[in-house]
């Protein structure tokens, strides 16, 4: 029997940032992943008879979307991870807190950078600059914009993890406490 | 696998960035195939550059941005509240999840908003000159839930800005484009410019979306992808998925609109459909025909021997306003003048009284006319080399015109919707005869 339209769409959307962080970490584009993410829910809807159950929504989807973000990246000339690496990035991890925790919590500490911090982050990965574009606009080296971002990066997980309670660093208990 | 978790961020960011050696990117392979808490790091760092894309646009202008890399990446004070602006269509989706599609939606979005509650539209993507106006004409911050009767205005040839919805439907406008919400935001009224739209499968219960113009109303949007256009008097809608029951102002049905359709509906009633276009790789247009009733900005007149169009005085908005001599063509969104490929070579016949600066602008999209993104190729000092006061042709390779910082950001076919010429403001007595664009040919 053929999955109901509305029953693809709530799975989807339940599962939405699984989908999209699997195209974006092939795609290497946020906004990208956004837009595969719309594709595969309208091909679902199209393929929704093919459905045999609940659970074969999510692992086609996931599929669906890796193969777009490999034509994506194809086309870009990114070179892709080797099979077995998406199949493990495709498959759910053992001890995964839940997307939506996780969502939670990065929202939370993303709130708590500084607004530099924030510009960094969205020039990035809103804007879609390469470090080398940042660089120019700062007049900085790239190499200088990497480190930035990655101690952006750093201080993101850090502080995530202290907030799922999953590794706790002096640094960031504190101001967690209080925040 | 603490010094491998150490370097992880920044084989991250150089990976993202497309910049890792092929040995780097190796490492990066073997740490996510070994490591399973490598994986879960590098999921969360991609989790964390999509949560970034959702970032509220930077305003600062670009002189005050050298401060940043100096400034110390720390947490904000705890005093500091969180901004309340920090929500996005995603994140809602990632964490209120499949409560929204179920029809909890209004409970759900409530806990997240507050006050703000009902049906949350929020703006994202915006690029360029983004203007939200509140019914009162007050202007809004763009990072604040739409108001019903707000206004959203994208100006500048590089705009852009996407109204999107918790369930992941969206809205965007490109270009020089007003969009009015009517009574509630599930109505969007077009009165200039271009939207495309992928509206997801609505729910029963939702109210019903409804994209209008003044020349036809769209409703109850559900499982559609489409681009909306206001072209001289006129609506072309184009059709890409689902079936939309078209009907008149007056609430007249008038037409199903189907997938692979475009339809022009206008002023007078008339409406024709034809097959969704293919833009043409080859190109020719000359001016003994005249401008189409929605041409933008330039005079066609007899010239010697030949109709030409030439510049007008116009204050450009793009330039604070400045009054420029510019030509501006029709904007052609939905069917696209030509589709240009780097090897493509874009052909100009033009007289000049002197040369000087000057530029032509090329606005371009992707192939797909929904959701896609833009950018423009540019010959700037088109015209300093140019001799006094006779015909000649410029010419120019669509590879050589990327060198622009609006460039676009995305791979050919790059499909042309807007043609600029420019000479700032100095009159140099241009005059435009004819424009041809030469696609790639099998030598290529």
């Amino acid at each position: 029997m053929a999955l109901p339209a509305d029953v693809i769409v709530q799975i989807l959307l339940r599962e939405r940032l699984r989908v999209t962080t699997l195209a974006a970490a092939i795609a290497r584009d946020g906004h990208v992943a956004d837009d595969i993410f719309q594709q595969v829910v309208l091909a679902a809807l199209e393929n929704g008879s093919h459905f045999k159950g609940h659970d074969h929504v999510l692992p086609w989807a996931l599929r669906a979307a890796r193969h777009r973000a490999l034509d994506y990246a194809k086309s870009k000339q990114l070179r892709p991870f080797p099979d077995e690496v998406l199949d493990l990035l495709e498959a759910p991890a053992e001890g995964d807190s839940p997307w939506s925790d996780q969502g939670e919590a990065l929202h939370h500490c993303l709130n708590r950078l500084t607004s530099s911090a924030r510009t960094l982050l969205q020039l990035k990965y809103g804007e879609g600059l390469t470090a080398a574009a940042i660089a120019a606009r700062l007049n900085r080296t790239a190499d200088a914009v990497y480190q930035s971002l990655s101690r952006i990066h750093k201080l993101l997980r850090e502080c995530v993890q202290t907030r799922l309670g999953l590794a706790p660093t002096a640094a960031n208990a504190g101001r967690e406490g209080e925040g | 696998m603490k010094s491998h978790l150490a370097s992880i961020d920044e084989l991250f960011v150089r990976y993202w960035d497309g910049t890792l050696s092929p040995e780097q990117q190796d490492q990066l392979a073997d740490l996510l195939a070994s490591a399973p808490a490598a994986r879960a790091q590098f999921q969360l760092l991609c989790h964390q550059a999509l949560a970034a894309a959702e970032l509220p646009a930077w305003q600062e202008p670009i002189g005050s941005l050298s401060a940043i890399a100096n400034q110390p990446l720390v947490p904000a004070t705890p005093g500091c509240p969180p901004s309340p602006s920090g929500w996005s269509r995603r994140r809602v989706l990632g964490w209120v999840g499949g409560g929204l599609a179920a029809g909890i939606a209004g409970v759900a979005a409530y806990r997240w908003w507050g006050s703000e509650a009902g049906d949350p539209l929020r703006l994202q993507h915006v690029r360029g000159t983004v203007h939200l106006r509140d019914s009162r004409g007050r202007t809004r911050s763009v990072e604040k839930p739409l108001p019903p009767n707000a206004t959203v205005a994208t100006i500048g040839l590089e705009s852009t800005a996407t109204l999107a919805y918790p369930d992941g439907t969206r809205i965007t406008l490109n270009g020089d484009s007003v969009i009015l919400l009517r009574g509630s935001t599930r109505w969007l009224h077009l009165t200039q410019g271009v939207v495309s739209a992928v509206v997801l499968p609505q729910p029963l219960a939702a109210a019903p979306l409804v994209l209008s113009t003044p020349q036809v109303v769209l409703p109850g949007l559900s499982g559609v992808a489409l681009s909306l256009g206001e072209v001289a008097r006129a609506t072309e809608v184009g059709v890409h998925q689902g079936v939309i029951q078209a009907q008149r102002p007056n609430g007249d049905a008038l037409a199903d609109f189907r997938p692979g359709e475009l339809h022009v509906v206008h002023a007078d009633g008339r409406h024709t459909k034809e097959p969704l276009p293919t833009t043409p790789t080859d190109y020719r247009r000359d001016f003994a025909e005249p401008l189409p009733e929605d041409w933008s900005v330039g005079i066609r007149e007899w010239w010697e021997t030949d109709f030409v169009v030439r510049p007008e005085w116009w204050p450009d908005p793009y330039h604070n306003f400045t009054v420029m001599h510019q030509i501006r063509s029709d904007k052609q969104w939905n069917r696209g003048f030509f589709t240009l490929y780097p090897t493509s070579e874009i052909h100009v016949r033009y007289w000049i009284d002197r040369p000087g600066a000057g530029q032509l602008c090329v606005c371009v999209r992707t192939s797909r006319t929904v959701s896609s993104p833009t950018g423009v190729l540019e010959v700037n000092d088109a015209f300093v080399d140019a001799r006094s006061r006779e015909w000649q042709w410029l010419k120019v390779r669509a590879a050589n015109m990327l060198a622009n910082k609006e460039a676009p950001r995305f791979r050919d076919p790059w499909v042309a919707f807007l043609l600029v010429f420019n000479t700032y403001e100095e009159d140099l007595g241009l005059k435009v005869a004819e424009i041809r664009v030469v696609g790639p040919r099998p030598a290529d």
